[in-house]
């Protein structure tokens, strides 16, 4: 295994505040891996701190193998990075945004060129090559920045929620972007506090929770290991006793989750305690986990 | 190569101003010509002279260094300002190779091109209307670079101070205005009494600097001319504290 970037014991305060509690983290060549977490878990942190752009108290952080507080500049020469804020210049048009930040990297206005058009197409936005920023959509937006992120040809891409904020539609479309460049062999990292995105594209994803990792592995494996693949929804109402059922039982807001390997026993079981009681049966998903480790939801 | 790497920043200001070039470079000709008529034809009508030349040649310098030290200060206050909070353009850069340094020197080297720019603009038309001979412009122009790095670098200085795009007023109020009328841009600030003098030297470099721009309608003094030079000092010292401040501010 080539880790390509290495993370451990990383300690980060702002201004007396644990932002990340001492984090352990890997990320592989070839793998896309997530971060997901609510609002304020320090998704944001660790990716400022991947992208050199913000320094840590403790621990040490190799990217490339190259220490991050060492060698910046050689490091962000590699990466890409779509950040969670839109920061297209607002007064470029859509070419002149990919040309002026190809200079950044300098690379010379002839490659820069053949560069932008491919990646122009690559996102969909040929047609929109002399438009200005403003003009665009939300989802054209992300997208140009994607293709922005994929100038300085990078190997390793880092999204930072790359589809909050979009429709469903213009959500898959990113979806796609990201598989397709995953299969071009590009490392990808994602943040993200929608648990499809993360199950339908991460390898491996970590669970933070206020500065801290909970769990990491493959999002399936997650779910199976910690609370069983599928779950019983039932109605909350306080003379049931379920001390007689199997399975991990979690009470959240109005509801009772029953997570469990299989629900044969858990239905049997129920229909023993009261004949009319309603309930869903659906698989365990990765918010199901979550809300189980932490007692809150991913989404605020 | 570590050198040169702020010159992508300052190239895509120069980008941008290329666009607006109307609105940039036209326009703000405007301001020395409304200058020009209002105090050195109107209220020069009813000055004697000042310093043994004409109140319209006394303040010829004057109108050059402010619209230099205008357009530099504007830059790097507002025009940076934006850029780092609103439009976050800061961040997109420092996701390249380029670091924190690299922009703030981008910046403060493409205001003080900006201010060097008007600087020209103005001494051009002064040229043409035959106010100003080009041996004497040539001799402004070095002195002008210094002039507009000295704002471009303060401006960049409280842009890394100040927290919100309204607390400008404090330095705009309480430096800049003053500076505007007490550094002997419209009148001899002899005619003060001594602790202003004395305020006027040490804190608006701009006093020196029109003292030894002065000096080519007065009686010529090469020494006088090369006072205008150690201002540069004023210049470096904000360059110097400012990128530190904006490494603080932006490098959490």
């Amino acid at each position: 295994m080539t880790a390509v970037i290495k993370g451990s014991g990383i300690v980060k305060r702002y201004d007396g505040f644990e932002a990340l509690k001492g984090v352990n983290f890997y990320v592989k060549e070839g793998e896309i891996a997530g971060f997901l977490g609510p609002n304020g878990a320090g998704k944001t942190t660790l990716i400022k701190l991947v992208t050199c752009t913000s320094f840590f108290d403790e621990g040490s952080l190799t990217v490339f193998d190259l220490d991050t507080k060492h060698h910046p500049s050689k490091i962000k020469s590699f990466i890409g990075l779509v950040p969670q804020d839109n920061n297209l210049d607002p007064d470029f048009t859509v070419f002149e945004n990919l040309l002026v930040y190809s200079r950044y990297f300098f690379i010379k206005r002839r490659d820069a060129e053949r560069r932008i058009d491919k990646l122009l197409r690559f996102v969909s936005l040929s047609d929109r090559k002399d438009a200005k920023v403003n003009d665009l959509s939300g989802g054209m937006k992300r997208r140009l920045i994607i293709a922005r992120s994929l100038i300085n040809n990078p190997k390793l891409l880092i999204l930072d929620e790359p589809t909050t904020g979009l429709d469903p539609q213009a959500r898959r479309h990113i979806w796609e972007l990201i598989t397709e460049l995953k299969k071009g062999g590009k490392t990808v990292v994602l943040t993200t506090h929608y648990m499809e995105e993360a199950e339908q594209l991460c390898d491996r994803i970590y669970i933070l929770d206020s500065g801290k990792i909970l769990v990491e592995g493959a999002p399936k494996e997650l779910v199976n290991t910690h609370i069983g693949h599928e779950t019983v929804e039932i109605e909350n109402c306080p003379e049931l006793n379920l001390s007689s059922i199997p399975g991990k039982k979690m009470v959240y807001k109005d509801k009772i989750y029953i997570h469990c390997q299989d629900k044969k026993e858990v239905l049997h079981g129920l229909e023993q305690l009261c004949g009319d009681i309603k309930f869903v049966v659906r698989p365990s998903n990765l918010e199901d986990l979550f809300i189980f480790l932490t007692g809150k939801e991913l989404k605020e | 190569m570590r050198l040169f790497m702020w010159f992508p920043v300052w190239r895509r200001n120069a980008d941008v101003f290329k666009k607006l070039f109307l609105v940039n470079f036209f326009l703000p000709l405007l301001e020395p010509l409304f200058y020009l008529f209002a105090f050195g034809f109107g209220l020069g009508a009813f000055v004697r002279d000042v310093d043994g030349v004409s109140y319209k040649t006394y303040i010829l310098p004057a109108i050059v260094a402010m619209a230099t030290l205008n357009a530099s200060f504007f830059y790097t206050t507002y025009s940076s300002f934006v850029k780092m909070i609103f439009q976050k353009t800061f961040d997109a850069i420092i996701a390249t190779p380029l670091s924190i340094e690299d922009v703030v020197i981008g910046e403060i080297m493409w205001g003080t091109t900006r201010g060097v720019i008007s600087g020209v603009m103005v001494l051009l038309l002064f040229i043409l209307l035959k106010l100003i001979n080009i041996k004497i412009a040539l001799c402004y122009l070095p002195l002008l670079v210094i002039l507009s790095f000295i704002f471009s670098s303060l401006g960049m200085f409280f842009t890394a101070v100040v927290n919100n795009i309204e607390s400008f007023n404090y330095p705009i109020f309480l430096y800049f205005t003053p500076m505007l009328f007490f550094s002997g841009t419209f009148f001899p600030i002899t005619a003060l009494p001594a602790p202003v003098i004395a305020i006027s030297y040490v804190f608006f470099p701009l006093t020196i600097m029109l003292k030894s721009f002065r000096t080519f309608f007065l009686e010529f003094s090469l020494a006088t001319y090369f006072y205008g030079y150690l201002t540069a000092i004023h210049g470096l010292f904000f360059f110097i504290v400012s990128i530190k401040l904006m490494k603080k501010k932006l490098f959490k």
